[in-house]
């Protein structure tokens, strides 16, 4: 597939242009503060897969992030072993998307969906919060590991690839490629047969049955899909920390990446790609000053966004910029590729 | 009919609303390569057939052979597979995508991957609405968008094509045409299974005719036969 030239691509392209050559240009510090942002991003396109894509509105990234979190956290501190600390974020990952499966199978298939799905979710996470803060004493262990209650767990190692220990540049550069290859999967999972499917399921799920697809199972794998992409950032979240606590599982956890989506754009990876890493950039910036501002402001910029644009302020302006300088005029939601790449 | 020609079969079959019967043990025998109307005034129960024929609806009671298969229980999807598809009384299209698309998205789950866009341009071309492919389909008439949910249907390869209230809101013209492309989708060898009270329309397409009232049946036989049943004419073509 070609990559189509408009506003959306070359933005794209520009920012991991910029990202690459970032830790050239400042110093250690901001190269891992934007290695935090960029693990954040992995839970935006989470949240873009699911909700912008297939439609389905969640609340519950925020339980894969924290689920394969602590899983990372107790899985390497038991073993012992840091060459094992791949072994643990590749079984993080599954088991995330595992999770992901099996809540949307009892969901899909039992007919619950739209704002339901979105407090399922919701309640989960809390349940987790909840749950997790309770965790202090001793007969909280899981192999060597105590869960720590409301402290959470320390001292988690870092991805140890060999001999080789990923911190510093080589995290961020890890993250980045690892960015870099979801997003080129995005992408081109818009266009393929099963994003086209995911699309109709969007637009017209009754329909879409109606055309023979299993819209429940298809749901249930997009569902998981985020999942898994979820629990990449929450164990990407450990290793630039190297601890998790319970406020992974907390409302702000839940709730803030569904805003970011939002308010960015949730049909267009690049928009919530770059409208998180904005926030959080923001919302660093802002932190001397404390960081309640920058929710402030996030809320402002959501309530402008849903009475002005609904489509989300940076992918209204990917389309304001091709009709501009493309002179793409199409309305269309897969954007007139169809006629010629689809 | 011998028992092989039945392609579609309702058997005692019922759908209640708490204490509504919309549908009331009706029995309905389809032969394969009929083109065969479920005729009736509003509130008659034809579409609550039509959606548990379609597995949208559970019945209450009842069975649903399909090919002589019992296919009561099962999903939307797995009868489309089986053959099965439809064209509801509300266009079902996808308005924010083009013509293009919304074929797209039917066509490709039955067809190769090398033969998606050619099929997509033959059933375009058996609608009459190629020149519109690039069209969004918000923009279409309501008789273009009624066609290309036809179109959709047909992606589906059906045996058996339910068509609920297929020249709904068209001038003489459009009718004229759907009822062409009902009766040339027919003469391919697709059973066509549809709703409809315009008798005027029906009198041009439908063999068989199944008159439905108030959740039962009331009548069935071939159009002349129903014409002429002063019952029907009492009940529903409102003649004295």
């Amino acid at each position: 597939m070609l990559v189509k030239l408009n506003t959306e691509n070359i933005v794209a392209v520009l920012i991991f242009l910029f990202f690459f050559v970032y830790p050239v240009l400042v110093d250690a510090y901001s190269v891992m503060n934007l290695a935090y942002f960029l693990s954040m991003v992995f839970l935006s396109l989470s949240l873009s897969l699911i909700w912008g894509y297939c439609g389905i509105f969640s609340f519950g990234q925020a339980v894969f992030f924290g689920i394969s979190g602590y899983f990372y956290a107790v899985f390497t501190l038991n073993s012992g072993i840091t060459t094992l600390t791949p072994l643990g974020l590749i079984l993080g990952v599954l088991i995330g998307g595992v999770i992901a499966w099996i809540l949307g199978y009892f969901m899909f298939y039992g007919g619950v969906n739209d704002v339901f799905v979105g407090l399922i979710t919701l309640c989960l996470t809390l349940v987790l919060e909840t749950f997790m803060g309770q965790t202090a004493g001793d007969q909280w262990m899981i192999g060597q590991v105590n869960l720590g209650g409301f402290n959470g767990i320390n001292s988690i190692p870092s991805l140890q690839i060999g001999s080789f220990i990923l911190t510093g540049n080589s995290f961020y550069y890890f993250v980045l490629l690892i960015l870099l290859a979801v997003f080129i999967f995005l992408k081109w999972f818009e266009f393929s047969k099963l994003g086209i499917a995911v699309v109709a399921i969007r637009e017209n799920r009754e329909r879409t049955k109606l055309l023979g697809y299993n819209v429940p199972f298809i749901q249930s794998l997009v569902f998981a899909m985020g999942g898994a992409l979820a629990s990449l950032s929450g164990i990407f979240y450990v290793l630039w920390g190297n601890y998790i606590t319970p406020s992974a599982f907390g409302l702000a956890s839940a709730t803030i990446p569904v805003v970011l989506v939002a308010a960015g754009g949730r049909k267009n990876v690049t928009a919530a790609l770059l409208f998180t890493v904005l926030y959080y950039w923001f919302s660093q910036t802002l932190s001397a000053s404390g960081s309640e501002y920058a929710l402030i402001i996030l809320g402002l910029v959501l309530i402008v966004a849903i009475l002005f644009v609904p489509n989300g302020l940076i992918a209204s302006l990917f389309h304001a910029g091709d009709q501009l300088f493309f002179r793409e005029h199409s309305k269309s939601l897969l954007r007139k590729k169809g006629a010629k790449t689809l | 009919m011998s028992k092989e020609a039945v392609l579609l079969e309702l058997r005692h079959v019922g759908k209640y609303f708490g204490g509504l019967r919309a549908v009331d043990d009706i029995n309905i025998k389809v032969e394969s390569g009929d083109l065969h109307c479920l005729l009736g005034p509003n509130g008659a129960g034809k579409s609550t057939i039509f959606k548990m024929i379609m597995g949208i609806y559970k019945p209450t009671n009842g069975s649903v052979f399909f090919n002589q298969r019992n296919v009561t229980h099962l999903k939307s999807w797995d009868r489309v597979k089986l053959g099965i598809s439809i064209k509801m009384q509300t266009p079902g299209v996808f308005g924010e995508l083009t013509v293009y698309e919304n074929m797209k998205i039917a066509v490709q789950h039955f067809t190769r991957h090398a033969e998606v866009k050619s099929e997509v341009s033959r059933l375009l071309e058996l609608l009459m609405i190629r020149d519109l492919k690039d069209e969004l389909v918000d923009n279409l008439s309501h008789g273009q968008q009624q066609w290309l949910e036809i179109g959709m249907a047909l992606a589906c390869k059906p045996k058996l094509l339910l068509l609920d209230e297929p020249a709904a809101g068209m001038g003489p013209e459009e009718t004229d045409r759907t009822a062409e492309l009902i009766r040339q989708l027919n003469q391919q060898g697709i059973t066509i299974l549809f709703i409809d009270h315009d008798m005027a329309f029906v009198k041009k397409l439908a063999r068989n005719t199944t008159v439905l009232h108030l959740g039962r049946k009331f009548a069935e036989g071939t159009v002349e036969e129903i014409e002429t049943n002063q019952q029907v004419v009492d009940i529903y073509l409102g003649k004295s």
